[in-house]
């Protein structure tokens, strides 16, 4: 059976008497892309610093393909943590290739495909001083795929782009995942992006992992078995007193046209459909909303989204 | 299972991949405009050195009329050989701004790698992190190395064309200064390595080291003090003391001393391996 990609267990790292990472556990199996979402403070760049071993961690382990010495894997991970940097003065091909040797991975040849695939083929012996801000996160996602990794561990990529670049990222990101098989490991404010890119998710919330899985097994209601539903009737005053009467029912506003939505805790769509026509009322229409990822992570974390 | 073997044998370190990242280290440290001025001031001080000598033994007339100062004959003041050029182009390049300019690419390679993140970006690739200290230590040295051939052949060259090689000053013996005055380039490399692992600024290793090494005259100040009182054990300190082990170039003049290559032994080790510790042990910004 094939090892995991990456797998933290009791990861911890304290900054004087704050905790920034606690005992985090994650798992990312291989051809993953595992979305690693949480507010700004909760400490998603802290833990893939001690992933990466950039910063010390207090406690626990990081193992990457089996191997719990990364410095041994190093070939295997690509990594881009907050904004890329570069000798500004090197021409962005003279960067890769420094990469390269520190690396001791990776050759010409690896450097010109990572350079076509982020689209910079054509000014990769220019300084990297002339490059915009969009070019430079390009180039250090160039960076992280020289020596054809099987590991990408990247830490807001599309932070600074604007929209066609986020676009331009995200279907990177996809057709690395896709065509190459890579596993990619990243973290993001951008729900939306992540929901539409990753296979599974983890949210972080002041250093603690407090939701891991799929998207979709999140949203079904591990932890937060809350679901909403648009109600329509005929006969809305006599809906409204009867929904008001039911326990674990809760009136929130107004659906879409006509309809009331409500919030369930415990009672699951169909139950709630059939005590109301045990009462006599008619159900026009019932839509159980789908909840977002965002909803979830709203839902999981305390901390306001910024 | 735990993996016994050293972090060298586990780490799969080979000499070729040590070796490019040398040369990945070189390629950036002559890129920045610290190494090349380096190589510059080196330049111009054998050449200044040569042509004020020579300026000076036209002054004193050649052997005809000799200029004077305090009454003085020039001739008689002033070594007029190879060997006293060399060594007047070594005296100028140690005086200040050779050392200074070292520093300066030293605390660029380290320090400011640091502050603007361009070392996180080896580092997240995890070598053994001596390794990257070593790559950067061995390009300054052979920029140390470099600067001080830079000087040495034109001041020795330009001595040779002018005045020959006769004099009390042997050019075998100035060549023996440079060497020295190499080891003593490498103990401030290593203070600036170690300085580059507590600062995050170019300017703050160079004044971290200027505040390291006036400390260093005040403690030998107060080192000197307790040798007058005789307390013994001062000595053998004060023999260690950074100071004392960047002044060893004067070995040339042939007033050799062998405590101030032990303080520069000590110094050095001492320094490395500090810096080694912290640097393995440092948050990677």
């Amino acid at each position: 059976m094939a090892s995991d990609a990456l797998v933290t267990r009791g990861l911890t790292r304290r900054f004087g008497s704050r905790v920034a990472v606690s005992a985090l556990d994650l798992r990312v199996r291989q051809g993953d892309v595992y979305g690693f979402l949480g507010p700004n403070g909760a400490g998603k760049t802290t833990a893939i610093r001690c992933i990466l071993g950039l910063i010390r961690r207090d406690a626990g382990e990081v193992e990457i393909f089996g191997d719990r010495h990364p410095v041994r894997q190093r070939a295997a991970v690509g990594a881009m943590v907050e904004t890329p940097a570069f000798h500004g003065w090197m021409t962005a091909r003279a960067n890769l290739e420094r990469a390269c040797a520190f690396a001791g991975a990776g050759d010409a040849a690896s450097i010109a495909e990572a350079l076509e695939r982020v689209g910079l083929q054509g000014r990769a012996d220019e300084r990297v001083s002339t490059y915009s801000l969009g070019m430079r996160q390009r180039l250090g996602i160039a960076r992280a795929l020289v020596g054809r990794p099987r590991l990408l561990v990247l830490d807001e990529p599309t932070n600074g782009l604007d929209p066609r670049g986020m676009r331009e990222v995200r279907e990177l990101l996809a057709e690395l995942a896709r065509r190459d098989g890579l596993t990619i490991f990243v973290s993001s404010h951008l729900l939306g992006e992540v929901e539409q890119l990753c296979t599974r998710v983890g949210i972080l919330e002041r250093g603690r992992m407090v939701a891991e899985g799929s998207v979709e097994e999140l949203l079904r209601g591990t932890g937060v078995a809350v679901t909403e539903v648009d109600l329509e009737s005929p006969d809305r005053d006599r809906l409204v007193a009867a929904l008001d009467a039911l326990v674990g029912v809760e009136r929130i506003g107004d659906g879409e046209g006509d309809r009331l939505r409500v919030r369930l805790d415990g009672v699951s769509p169909g139950e709630l459909n059939q005590r109301l026509v045990q009462q006599g009322i008619t159900v026009s229409a019932l839509v159980p909303m789908q909840k977002s990822l965002e909803d979830l992570f709203l839902t999981l974390t305390t901390e306001e989204l910024t | 299972m735990t993996d016994r073997r050293a972090p060298e044998a586990r780490s799969g370190l080979t000499t070729r991949h040590l070796l490019s990242m040398i040369g990945a280290e070189a390629r950036a440290i002559y890129g920045r405009g610290s190494a090349r001025l380096a190589m510059v001031v080196a330049v111009l001080c054998g050449v200044v050195v040569a042509l004020a000598m020579q300026w000076l033994f036209t002054r004193a007339g050649m052997g005809a009329v000799d200029a004077q100062i305090n009454g003085n004959p020039i001739s008689q003041m002033v070594e007029f050989s190879a060997g006293a050029v060399g060594g007047w182009a070594l005296r100028l390049r140690n005086l200040f701004v050779l050392p200074l300019v070292l520093l300066l690419a030293t605390a660029a390679s380290l320090a400011g790698e640091l502050g603007d993140h361009t070392l996180r970006e080896v580092l997240v690739r995890p070598v053994p992190r001596w390794s990257v200290l070593a790559a950067k230590f061995v390009v300054l040295a052979v920029l140390a190395l470099v600067t001080q051939a830079l000087t040495a052949a034109p001041a020795l060259g330009a001595g040779m064309v002018f005045f020959g090689t006769d004099g009390p000053t042997s050019v075998q013996g100035v060549l023996l200064g440079y060497a020295a005055s190499w080891l003593s380039d490498l103990g401030l490399i290593a203070i600036g390595m170690l300085v580059s692992t507590f600062a995050r600024s170019v300017g703050a290793v160079v004044v971290g080291t200027m505040l390291l090494l006036m400390a260093d005259l005040g403690i030998r100040a107060v080192l000197q003090g307790m040798i007058w009182l005789g307390v013994s054990g001062a000595e053998a300190v004060q023999r260690a003391m950074p100071g004392n082990a960047l002044a060893c170039w004067e070995g040339f003049t042939g007033d050799w001393d062998p405590a101030a290559f032990v303080g520069l032994a000590v110094i050095f080790g001492v320094c490395m391996a500090l810096t080694g510790w912290r640097f393995q042990r440092l948050d990677v910004p």
